[in-house]
């Protein structure tokens, strides 16, 4: 062998010493994470960081086909997710789910709304576009798990930004689903990979490393007053959406047929539990009497014996003032059973008489429970509503045929949402009434949050041209 | 003068083993990957090939085929002494054949009847080249034996063959053809001709309009075919015309970073060509094949339809979920940056090198190399 090897060596060496390297066909350096869900919250983000460098160059065209990957992949899944969302967290109502995912999905615009703004004149061209912020962290309420994954997700990415999603640990199973499925619709049509990202495990800890993690440009956070608190002092541009606490107000002039329609149907959509939706109705005393008829042909059990009542506050509200997790966004039946309240039929509501006061009207209860607060007129009814919604600033309705009623109303409540005549998931967009807001930043200001809402306008000078009116010479 | 040598007889079809009956009473020396015995594709060689003969199998092959496996090969070809020669397999196979015959036949004093060369992989193009590159691991070493007696007499083109290889080998080789394609179409040294333009020209077309196919449609016959039969044009055409830069950054690449040979290539082939198209002759030819290839169209200026050439290639990489860059691939880009020295210098001294039209200073090299750590 030995002296093979010599000969060899030497035909070798009579060979051109011409060095050449040729390569070894072995794939290395795979990514750790798999369809956007990792283990730690570094190698996420680094992964989202590097998608975003690559995604920020990609063309509108194909930030559109990413989106359109995104609504034909989820459309045959709908009724899948929104059992598994119930089935998970245990909140709402399965048709109410289907209704916010095609709501989030098809009702969600994109880069089209991104459209640039441009003054022309002698000073030339002076031109806004929007840009995107970069890797966009996100927190999710566990009241719209996927329905926050899709419709954050449509939004960000549609002004060039990548997220990452931190689930809330009640709906973590089916957030990480929806996200391992996007990124899975989207790898496919587009070949691009972790634009949206996750942890296989969620935690309260991760979500605070996140907060501070320098790659994370921008936060969005949808959740209770700690962690938008916590979101506002990282540092960092927040879009922060918070708790609410909505009065319908009715006022004598109302069509009140309508209005008992619109209240009790918004109310019990999803079983109470949209931040949006009507928590308490305020009413003027002249009317009362026959908005409550109407609302009980609506579907609404009315609970009148004080004794009741007083089991109802006792058992949905804790000690510390916030409503029990066990009746979150359980139905009305469930939670009259658990109260031992005798019922009839199948009432999607409960409601009661109460005083402003009351603890079932100053809660922000998320659960299928509508007190009534009747006020003498409507000076006071304003007045009560301004009081009971909290000083939130969130959303409000009032049902009235008066105009000037209806602009004070409007004014003095204040808020990122004021149905006039409606249901207040009107709001949201369910039904075709604009486009959809899952995310809804009342301590941010930016109200129901839209693509643009996560992007930087950045300006242009072009002093010497452009304007086709004028020409210096 | 130039010289045009297409020397191997090409079979293509899924009838094309069948040309292995010619083969009666011989010797013959098998070479194949190590992980082909016992698989249905070399079955569906070794039926062809006739009992009356001798057939002995090695398929001690390994990538960048180091001196102790040709050794190994070197010694049964001594036992046995072949009349042919059956290379089956990716590059490393035909070129671990093609040693193995070269030394064999140096030390017996000897030549073979016959040198058969069966790609299993879109990508080489080594069934048509004189070349094999031998890598010596005790002095670390690669050399390219270049002879052109090496050439495989006869290239069997069985799309079936392919249809098995993984998705990225799929990918990766494919993007090798088109980097082949392209630095051939360029290439100075020996320099492209007419019949070499219109081999790299055809494969350009053929690899822009079919690999993504072949890529997610593993078992499309005719995709298969038409790519195969491109990567056999790309590797007449650069065994004529020769490579460029694109190559010689690329093999760094392999030996610094590990990188799969064709990823390299296809992630160095468009900043290449942005290099190159500098020289106006240059962009000319690059934007010639690209409108033929269905890229753009006549009408835009030779800068558009560069840049289009270029996102071509990136968006076929996005299609074959091949990264862009180091980075992106997983490469520490610090890391990356620090081997610039290194990786500049070898690039300079690789056989492609004197192929690239335009001779980069080591500046613009280490432009060109840096531009690919993203």
């Amino acid at each position: 062998m030995a002296s093979l090897e010599e000969q060899i060596r030497r035909i070798l060496a009579e060979e051109l010493q011409n060095e050449s390297a040729t390569t070894p066909s072995q794939v290395g350096g795979a990514t750790k994470g798999k369809n956007g869900v990792f283990t730690s919250i570094d190698d996420a983000i680094a992964a989202a960081k590097a998608a975003e460098e690559r995604y920020v160059d990609c063309s509108i065209e194909t930030r559109n086909n990413v989106i359109d990957a995104i609504k034909e992949g989820f459309r045959p899944y709908i009724k899948k997710m929104a059992e598994d969302i119930v089935a998970e967290t245990g909140m709402g109502t399965v048709d109410a789910k289907v209704a916010k995912l095609n709501n989030a999905l098809y009702n969600t615009p994109g880069p089209e709304i991104l459209q640039p703004e441009a003054e022309t004149g002698d000073g030339g061209l002076i031109m806004y576009e929007y840009a995107p912020f970069g890797v966009i962290g996100a927190v999710g309420p566990s009241t719209n798990p996927s329905e926050t994954v899709i419709a954050n997700a449509i939004m960000m990415l549609a002004g060039g930004n990548t997220l990452f999603f931190g689930a809330h640990p009640g709906a973590k199973n089916i957030t990480r689903w929806t996200i391992e499925k996007l990124n899975q619709f989207v790898e496919e049509k587009t070949g691009l990979t972790n634009l949206v990202v996750t942890l296989d495990k969620p935690s309260i800890e991760s979500v605070q490393k996140m907060m501070k993690h320098p790659d994370i440009a921008m936060l969005s956070v949808t959740g209770g007053p700690g962690v938008v608190h916590q979101a506002m002092t990282s540092g960092k541009k927040t879009v922060g959406a918070g708790a609410g606490n909505p009065p319908a107000m009715v006022d004598s002039t109302a069509n009140i047929d309508l209005a008992a329609h619109n209240i009790i149907d918004s109310a019990a959509f999803d079983n109470d539990i949209l931040c949006t939706a009507e928590k308490e109705v305020v009413v003027e005393a002249s009317v009362k009497d026959e908005l409550i008829r109407k609302m009980q042909d609506e579907g609404a059990f009315l609970i009148t014996n004080p004794s009741d009542i007083q089991k109802l506050v006792d058992m949905t509200i804790m000690d510390n003032g916030a409503p029990s997790r066990k009746f979150v966004g359980k139905d009305a039946t469930y939670i009259m059973d658990a109260a031992g309240i005798h019922y009839t039929g199948q009432p999607r509501e409960i409601i009661l008489e109460a005083a402003a006061d009351h603890p079932l009207v100053t809660t922000e209860m998320l659960m299928p429970i509508l007190p009534v607060v009747a006020c003498p007129d409507f000076d006071s009814l304003l007045k009560t509503s301004v009081l009971v919604e909290g000083g939130n600033h969130h959303t409000a309705s009032i049902h009235s045929e008066n105009l000037p009623h209806i602009n004070q109303a409007a004014h003095r409540m204040n808020t990122s949402i004021f149905v006039v005549n409606g249901p207040t998931y009107a709001g949201t967009g369910v039904g075709h009434t604009g486009a959809s807001a899952l995310t809804i930043a009342t301590p941010t200001g930016e109200g129901t949050a839209t693509a643009k809402t996560f992007t930087r306008r950045r300006r242009l000078n072009s002093p010497e041209g452009f304007s086709l009116r004028s020409w210096r010479q | 003068m130039e010289k045009i040598a297409i020397p191997t007889t090409i079979y293509s079809g899924d009838d094309s083993l069948s040309v292995l009956k010619i083969i009666k009473q011989a010797t013959v020396l098998l070479v194949c990957d190590p992980f082909l015995p016992g698989t249905p594709g070399l079955k569906s060689i070794q039926t062809q090939i006739d009992n009356t003969n001798q057939t002995t199998v090695f398929s001690d092959v390994k990538p960048n085929p180091p001196l102790t496996n040709i050794m190994a090969g070197v010694k049964i070809f001594n036992q046995i002494k072949p009349q042919y020669v059956i290379a089956v397999g990716g590059g490393s196979a035909i070129d671990t054949a093609k040693a193995i015959r070269f030394f064999g036949e140096r030390l017996n004093q000897t030549e073979i009847k016959c040198f058969i060369a069966i790609p299993t992989t879109s990508g080489t193009g080594s069934e048509v080249t004189n070349t094999a590159v031998v890598s010596d691991e005790k002095n670390a070493s690669k050399t390219p034996i270049i002879k052109d007696h090496l050439t495989p007499d006869i290239a069997l083109l069985d799309p079936k063959l392919v249809m098995s290889a993984p998705a990225s080998v799929t990918a990766f080789s494919g993007l090798d053809v088109l980097t082949h394609a392209l630095e051939s179409l360029v290439s100075v040294d020996p320099g492209a001709n007419v019949i070499s333009t219109a081999l790299s020209e055809e494969a350009i077309d053929i690899i822009v309009n079919h690999l993504v196919t072949c890529y997610k449609q593993p078992d499309n016959y005719e995709a298969r075919k038409i790519v195969h039969e491109a990567s056999n044009a790309a590797g007449m055409a650069f065994n004529t015309a020769g490579l460029g830069i694109a190559h010689s950054i690329a093999h760094q690449l392999g030996a610094q970073f590990h990188l799969p040979h064709g990823l390299a290539c296809a992630m160095m082939l468009p900043i290449v060509i942005e290099f190159n198209a500098q020289d106006h002759k240059v962009r000319d030819k690059y934007v010639k094949a690209a409108v033929k290839a269905g890229i753009g169209n006549r009408n835009l200026s030779p800068r558009l339809e560069i840049k289009r050439l270029q996102n071509t290639i990136y968006k076929m990489m996005d299609q074959m979920k091949c990264p862009h860059n180091l980075r992106a691939f997983g490469v520490d880009p610090a890391e990356a940056k620090a081997k610039t020295e290194v990786v500049v210098k070898a690039a300079r001294a690789d056989g492609t090198f004197p192929g690239n039209p335009i001779v980069p200073t080591d500046e613009q090299l280490t432009k060109v190399y840096q531009a690919v750590i993203g």
